[in-house]
């Protein structure tokens, strides 16, 4: 529990004071084992004790993964509609190149295939004991505390949260957070894996994978949640509300960078003495959104996923259980799913009439993809997944319209965010602000080929010391 | 290093405004200077979203919100400059 000494009023005054460092004096040494103390993040933010979604524990039971749309596409549409609208998606495809239809190009597509390719693949149990996998490049060998002659890395939850922190962010990861694997966090790992295996918990000190199952340690109590930012640039790239591959390519990239942050991060865990889990696949393992709530990651959203402060939606977020100790970080309150009640953007633009348009979230799930248990804003998936292959290139439109997907630099957004989260009235104006100013409009995907973007197309450097 | 600029800038402006004033045995009523500052205040921040929108590569939000922001601030401006002269 953090421990603050109020030296000023409440209000906007408090957070212009602590943003200068004046508004709340905590301890000293609070402050340097906190594991927010290396996590900078913008003043408007409150971290509370309750998520801003309503869930009612009772109702949340650990969900099947082979019910999500990916998985059971053609249950939910039938064999043949699923068949046909892959077999048109292949032809499109084919099609389009052939014609050298305007951003469905032959280098538009090499674009998204090559940025989802990650150096290594994934695995539950990490490669630490797979020799041909795991070598520097001078063929050096890993090592371990055993073969050191020392005990593994001893450290308080707090410090090995900082230090987690610090090496994820290294490997690549844009936000990291910490959460306690307790009794009500448990029922967000699923029962079953996307591949049709179950996921176990046993009293045993080792992970282990047999055909049927992934047995989970009952020692591994803590989840390491991070993002990886994607391109907003990229993602940005569409054709009216039609997808392209330009905006695929985003997502896909996010994906293959995370690949190699949970590559490190399980070899960095292995050689410190402990483990890490991860999903076999992307989607795999547990709820990725449901650990970025309780973590603090970010609010849910009308997309009934989260969205973050620092970057709006425009991240991809992943977990990996281990066994280290850490320092569980909290929710955090900054207005935004109050905001997306009024909103209704990604849901009144998204072309295949996924996302609901009503006012209010609601605890009635679509379907069975859907996990319920939380009050949220459902949305009908197979719909999605349709147009993404009607389309032929995944989409994000709901992503790329959000207000929250913005760059920082103007003051205006910094204001446009904490008025939003101190108060809901001006949610409206703001959403019609973000339209008359023109941040809506899709950006011509050709274009990016001359943009000279960052590495990854991103800006690593918000929230960060370097900023 | 333009934002340091750009303060010298105000500050000599500003400093030469009162020693003009002052030179001139004159002086503004107490709504001018309200309406002087809050006319700078809108171009320095229609200056920070413009110069910040281009770098955010938002050419439309950049012109936009400068119009936005600019407009009153020129009014501001035009208000100021015609109760200093009434």
């Amino acid at each position: 529990m953090a421990k603050f000494h109020s030296t000023t009023g409440r209000g906007v005054l408090r957070g212009l004071l602590s943003k200068i460092g004046l508004g709340k004096a905590r301890d000293l040494d609070e402050i340097a084992s906190s594991p927010e103390s290396e996590w900078k993040r913008p003043w408007w933010i409150k971290t509370v004790n309750k998520p801003t979604v309503d869930i009612d524990w009772d109702v949340v039971e650990r969900f099947d993964e082979t019910k999500i749309q990916q998985v059971s596409f053609s249950k939910y549409v039938g064999e043949e509609e699923n068949k046909r609208l892959r077999k048109q998606k292949a032809e499109r495809t084919r099609e389009w190149i052939q014609e050298n239809k305007p951003n469905y190009t032959l280098r538009d597509r090499a674009l998204d295939i090559a940025v989802r390719q990650g150096a290594v693949g994934n695995s539950f149990l990490g490669f630490a004991n797979d020799p041909e996998h795991v070598k520097d490049g001078w063929g050096g060998a890993l090592i371990t505390p055993e073969s050191m002659g020392v005990p593994p890395w001893q450290g308080t939850p707090e410090d090995n949260a900082m230090m987690m922190r610090a090496a994820l962010k290294m490997f690549g990861a844009s936000q990291v957070a910490f959460l306690e694997l307790d009794e009500y966090n448990k029922k967000f790992i699923y029962s079953v894996d996307n591949d049709g295996k179950r996921l176990d918990f046993e009293d045993v000190d080792q992970a282990y994978e047999e055909e049927t199952r992934r047995v989970i340690p009952n020692n591994a109590r803590w989840i390491i949640v991070f993002t990886v930012q994607m391109s907003e640039e990229l993602l940005k790239r569409r054709v009216g509300k039609t997808p392209t591959p330009f905006s695929a390519a985003a997502a896909g990239n996010a994906y293959a960078r995370a690949r190699v942050i949970f590559d490190d991060t399980q070899i960095f865990l292995h050689c410190l003495g402990y483990y890490g889990l991860m999903a076999y696949w992307f989607n795999g393992l547990g709820i990725a959104d449901a650990f970025a709530v309780m973590s603090g990651i970010g609010e849910l959203s009308r997309l009934n996923r989260v969205i973050t402060p620092e970057y709006g939606p425009m991240v991809r977020i992943f977990r990996l259980v281990t066994n280290l100790p850490l320092a569980p970080s909290k929710p955090i309150n900054a207005g935004i799913m109050r905001f997306c009640k009024t909103c209704k953007k990604c849901a009144t633009e998204c072309p295949s009439g996924t996302l609901s348009e009503a006012t209010e979230p609601s605890w009635e799930v679509k379907g069975p993809w859907n996990s319920p248990g939380h009050k949220t804003w459902y949305e009908d998936s197979p719909k999605c997944m349709a147009y993404w292959l009607k389309a032929t290139a995944s989409c994000a439109t709901c992503f790329a319209v959000c207000p929250f997907s913005k760059k920082d630099k103007s003051f205006m957004h910094h204001f446009v965010e904490a008025t939003v989260a101190k108060t809901p009235i001006f949610n409206s104006l703001f959403t019609k602000m973000d339209g008359l100013l023109g941040y809506d409009i899709p950006k011509d995907p050709e274009s990016w080929w001359g943009s000279n973007m960052p590495p990854y197309g991103i800006d690593g450097l918000k929230g960060t010391r370097l900023e | 290093m333009w934002w340091f600029i750009y303060g010298l800038l105000m500050g000599s402006g500003i400093t030469g405004l009162a020693w003009g004033l002052n030179a001139a045995n004159t002086s503004l009523a107490w709504y001018v200077w309200l309406l002087i500052s809050l006319a700078l205040l809108m171009f320095t921040l229609t200056i920070q979203h413009y110069v910040a929108s281009i770098k955010e590569m938002e050419p439309m939000a950049a012109r936009r919100g400068a119009l936005a922001l600019g407009t009153p601030g020129l009014v501001f401006a035009v208000l100021a400059i015609i109760l200093a002269l009434v």
